[in-house]
């Protein structure tokens, strides 16, 4: 039995009643009135009254009935909107979730990648700064080594100088003895021109002369000879010098260069360290990562699944309303219509409108609506998902909506 | 043969038994020469010389020898040869040049002294004739020792009178 049946029932019984209460009034005054006017007159009135109170009450019960009715079906319009709605928006996030949840798996799986290319990177660091140190140690090795052999070179140096000046002092010995050669010969020249002065007497000792003059040539030969070889030896020992100069030249630029390379070597070692740091740290970010998107990944299929369940509670509330749409009596006929249509408003985006439709002529709008006489797109039902309906919205409580009645 | 033929055979061979003996030889310019070993006085190293001006420019001044003044010439500059440095090798060989009033003692700077040579007169030649122009009168005769060959100097002769008039006259 619908509602409006129900209320119709309520107005015949309520009929009913006021005749009963007319027939009565009519019993219990009838003998008092009967002596005033006259019994036919006051049956006339009586069966007239009685028949207008029936009327009357049939006529109201009919029309609130029918007001009854209306607002239930608006509300559940609207809660049927609201359930659609509901279900749209759950499955909605549903999907989104579910996307967030491949997202996160993805982006987990790319979390790995990169913790591993970074495991291979730390490694190969770690690599290299072993070679950094080695090489920190052999630069400090040639360095040191670089150092003696410059001090030998320097030593070398100071050798030879001291050969060159030997050489000099050994040079000016065998001049001198040169010079006394020289000196013997002239001498022995002339004891050979005093013997023969002498003429006979002389000529023993022009032999001695002579041979005194043999001695200092040979003598003076013998200088010669030595002074040749000591001139050899101090042009190569120059020529050593010359050598060494430009050796040590060599080296001082080679050790500029070492202790550059060294400063390097260091420079590198220290960066590499540095970096060897920064990819630690970036490990240790990654993980916490890592950690965070599996965290999120967990929590998106939580959201996914209580998505689920909110949009099994939609379709159990969407079943529900359908049973009330039922008990009143075809009031949400036109509601499968409806809810069809609010979902392709929510799915466009246009539902702003309808979120701000209610008002004071929210009723005419649901009446409309359930009557189809206006259906056109602009003219939504437009109760968004949020909207509270209020009793007093749907069922015009106001003194002057009732004077129309 | 008239007798001034025999005269000067006679006077050829006792030149050539006089030029037989003993020179002392030295360097100038890279040749040798030799003088007569009685001409020599004595050989010294260099000194120093004492420039005497208003002199030819082959006298290199005095030299003062033991207390005695003795005139010094240079035989390069007199031979009109380059002249040279001065080294440790250069000597001064004093000779006594016969002078047309008396014996002059007189240095002359040489290259280097070299040795005491007894000369065969074999092994001397006469000098060879290099035309009437040429003075060749100094040249006692040149000497064939070895590979080479040695000019023999006849000191009197390398300096002409008017010349060791001036040199007694500036000793």
């Amino acid at each position: 039995m619908t509602l409006n049946q129900q209320l119709l029932l309520g107005s015949a019984a309520s009929a009913v009643l006021i005749l009963f209460g007319g027939t009565l009034g009519y019993l219990g005054t009838g003998e008092y009135l009967n002596g005033i006017i006259g019994k036919g007159a006051l049956m006339t009135i009586l069966a007239v009254g009685t028949l207008l109170g029936t009327c009357l009450s049939l006529g109201i019960g009919y029309l609130i009935s029918r007001r009854v009715g209306t607002a239930i079906g608006g509300s559940i319009a609207g809660l049927s909107d609201n359930t659609a709605q509901v279900a749209a928006a759950s499955s909605q996030v549903a999907s989104a979730s579910q996307s967030l949840a491949e997202g996160a798996s993805v982006a987990a799986s790319a979390i790995e990648e990169t913790s591993s290319s970074l495991e291979e990177m730390s490694s190969m660091i770690k690599k290299a700064l072993e070679n950094s140190g080695q090489m920190t140690k052999s630069g400090d090795i040639t360095f040191t080594a670089m150092k003696n052999s410059h001090k030998s070179l320097r030593e070398t140096d100071a050798c030879m100088k001291r050969i060159g000046e030997s050489g000099t002092a050994a040079a000016k010995i065998i001049k001198t003895s040169d010079e006394i050669a020289f000196q013997i010969n002239l001498l022995a020249l002339n004891a050979a021109v005093e013997a023969a002065r002498a003429g006979e007497a002389g000529a023993g000792f022009a032999v001695v002369a002579e041979e005194v003059r043999n001695l200092a040539m040979r003598s003076a030969e013998a200088a010669r000879n030595t002074e040749t070889i000591i001139g050899e030896m101090s042009r190569e020992i120059k020529e050593g010098m010359t050598l060494v100069t430009k050796t040590l030249e060599e080296f001082y630029r080679m050790g500029d260069e070492g202790k550059k390379t060294n400063t390097l070597i260091k420079e590198i070692d220290s960066a590499m360290k540095e970096q060897a740091e920064g990819i630690e740290q970036i490990n240790r970010a990654i993980a916490e990562m890592d950690k965070i998107t599996q965290q999120s990944a967990a929590n998106a299929e939580e959201t996914a699944s209580a998505a689920e369940e909110l949009s099994a509670q939609a379709a159990q509330m969407e079943s529900f309303v359908a049973e009330l749409s039922a008990i009143t009596g075809g009031q949400g006929r036109n509601n499968g219509g409806g809810q069809a249509f609010l979902t392709t408003d929510l799915v466009a985006g246009h539902t702003k409108e309808g979120h701000r439709a209610p008002g004071g002529g929210g009723i005419h709008k649901a009446l409309a609506y359930r009557d189809g006489k206006e259906s056109g797109p602009g003219r939504t039902t437009g109760r968004g998902p949020t909207t509270v309906v209020r009793p007093d919205q749907i069922i015009p409580l106001e003194d002057d909506e009732l004077k129309s009645f | 043969m008239t007798d001034e033929n025999i005269k000067a055979i006679d006077e050829k061979i006792r030149q050539s038994s006089d030029r037989e003996g003993k020179y002392l030889t030295f360097v100038l310019a890279g040749e040798e020469y030799g003088i007569g070993i009685l001409k020599v006085r004595e050989i010294i190293g260099m000194m120093t010389i004492t420039t005497v001006p208003q002199t030819p420019r082959y006298v290199k001044g005095v030299i003062n020898l033991r207390g005695k003044v003795i005139p010094v010439m240079d035989l390069r500059l007199k031979f009109g040869m380059e002249p040279m440095e001065y080294t440790e090798r250069t000597c001064i060989i004093v000779v006594e040049i016969t002078g047309p009033m008396r014996k002059i003692p007189m240095g002359i700077v040489v290259d280097s002294v070299s040795e005491v040579l007894n000369i065969k007169a074999s092994d001397i030649e006469e000098t060879p004739n290099f035309g009437n122009r040429l003075e060749t009168g100094y040249i006692l005769g040149m000497a064939k020792t070895g590979g080479g060959v040695k000019i023999l100097l006849d000191i009197d002769k390398v300096l002409n009178n008017e010349e060791l008039t001036a040199l007694e006259r500036a000793a």
